[in-house]
């Protein structure tokens, strides 16, 4: 027997203990870790990218939980678990009204995940904020922007604004407005406009694009060209026929006006 | 055209405008030039004993866009009877592949499409599948093609207890390893089967519709086993 403190045998034991504990934590890691590989290989594909991440982290931590329970069992600490489960039920109260803005976003991470407006990848707008979709967690959804700034948004801010999602649908429809001088024959810009579109593999052949004067306008006659295209690919075709019309019309000899204005002096000027 | 080539020296083919050559720029280094339509594009091949393939793929376009699946729409539409089976040719799209052939492994090195490009979203913008497009006619006999163009057999059976209107076929190639010879390309059986006027199920089997011609041992794209067309025929 030492002179003070626990007798040899007891601290051996404590010792073994530990480290009995310390093994069911790390194995609880080394599992949650293959059990989350596991869950990837078997859902992907199967489910959104972002539903696989929230199973993943759900799998991990109720895995490292159940770990630290065997720990603590390990360790001798058992008649303490329902302690820490009351006295840990009595702090989620706590933390629960000091964090209200965390559990609401939570809330509202799990709504957003039942109701899908948006998939990791996706291009979407959400509060005047523009970009491609990074990761959807517990708390918050984050965008890169299209000029490439990180944005995080609270899940509860997510989840209570518009979304508009340019990528949830399969195709997409670009609308252009093009004026032509008055002088100018309709049916000859609109042949030359329907080649262009004909002539562009991307701009889909079904549903059949629309090409008509839309309006007289103060300089010129206006042509409203609505075209679908592949959600995926709508930036760049827009970029493209634009360009590629503004070239035909040019080769064509058909112009373009700018607006023109005539001004009228009720008192004839007069030259000196 | 179609086959394999020893790549020692110098090669050149040409076919309907297009121009392929390769040369020897130094030992195990190889210049591989394709041109067409005043369109060329110049790769660099480094291997030590290769031999060049060319082989018809499915037409599922380029990355970073691509599809799954041809739309054939019929300059003039067929109406078949109930409970008829009838077979018809139509001419499709098909792209040509270029590969590189080590230790029976071709690795795809060009993916050339000889015919106009163009796409089509089949079904509603909000669930459809976009395809590339094509029109043809329908013909009783197999029809003559042009390079990058195939031949496409198709067993259509009414099983249904109307009159069907086809102005469409929606054929899943995504995958397919498609037939040739020396003169054409061809698509493998395409079965449709027609339950109802939205209930018509399209399969493109792996079966040559003719004799004595070849299976490309190249695709691209994971393989689609039928399409449900829901959205008429």
């Amino acid at each position: 027997m030492l002179e003070a403190g626990l007798p040899i045998y007891l601290e051996w034991s404590l010792i073994l203990n530990i480290i009995v504990a310390l093994l069911y934590v790390m194995l609880g890691f080394v599992f949650a870790k293959l059990l989350v590989k596991y869950v990837t290989r078997s859902l992907k594909g199967k489910v959104p990218q972002y539903a696989l991440m929230f199973i993943n982290k759900m799998v991990f931590y109720i895995i490292v939980f159940i770990s630290v329970i065997f720990a603590l069992i390990a360790i001798g600490a058992e008649r303490y678990i329902t302690g820490v489960i009351v006295a840990g039920g009595v702090l989620g109260v706590v933390l629960g009204f000091a964090s209200e803005k965390a559990v609401s976003n939570f809330i509202s991470g799990v709504f957003l995940l039942l109701d899908r407006p948006l998939s990791v990848g996706d291009p979407v707008e959400i509060k005047n904020e523009a970009g491609i979709v990074t990761d959807i967690s517990f708390l918050s959804t984050k965008i890169k922007t299209w000029d490439g700034r990180y944005v995080r948004f609270p899940n509860s801010e997510v989840f209570g604004s518009t979304i508009i999602n340019y990528g949830k649908h399969t195709a997409r429809r670009i609308d252009l407005t093009i004026g032509v001088a008055y002088k100018e024959d309709p049916n000859k810009v609109l042949d030359v406009i329907r080649r262009v579109m004909d002539e562009h593999p991307l701009v889909l052949a079904e549903p059949e694009p629309k090409i008509f004067v839309d309006s007289l306008g103060e300089s010129s006659v206006n042509i409203a060209v609505k075209v679908w295209v592949p959600a995926t690919m709508w930036f760049d075709v827009k970029r493209q026929i634009v360009s590629i019309i503004k070239k035909k019309l040019e080769e064509e000899k058909i112009e373009i006006p700018f607006p023109q204005m005539v001004i009228w002096f009720k008192t004839p000027l007069e030259l000196k | 055209m179609f086959g394999e080539y020893k790549l020692s020296g110098e090669l050149f083919i040409e076919k309907h405008g297009l121009k392929i050559s390769v040369e020897e720029a130094s030992k195990g280094i190889f210049k591989y030039y394709r041109c067409f339509q005043n369109i060329s594009t110049i790769k660099t091949i480094v291997s030590e004993n290769p031999y060049l393939g060319i082989y018809p793929l499915p037409p599922i376009g380029l990355r970073p866009f691509t599809v799954e699946y041809v739309y054939l729409k019929l300059r003039s539409p067929i109406t078949l009877s109930p409970n008829k089976k009838t077979e018809i040719y139509l001419k499709a799209p098909a792209n040509i592949g270029v590969t590189v052939l080590e230790n029976e492994k071709h690795t795809i090195i060009d993916n050339i499409s000889l015919v106009k490009e163009k796409y089509a979203l089949y079904g509603p913008i909000e669930s459809g599948v976009l395809c590339r497009f094509y029109i043809t006619d329908a013909y009783n006999e197999e029809p003559l093609t042009s390079l990058s163009e195939a031949v496409v057999k198709a067993m259509v059976i009414n099983e249904s207890n109307n009159f069907i209107e086809i102005s469409k076929l929606i054929i899943p190639v995504s995958g397919a390893k498609l037939f040739y010879n020396t003169e054409q390309i061809y698509y493998g059986l395409v079965e449709v089967i027609i339950e109802a006027e939205n209930e018509i199920i399209i399969k493109h089997l792996s079966e040559p519709i003719v004799p004595n011609i070849s299976q490309a041992p190249i695709t691209i794209g994971q393989p689609k086993e039928y399409l449900k067309m829901e959205w008429g025929i």
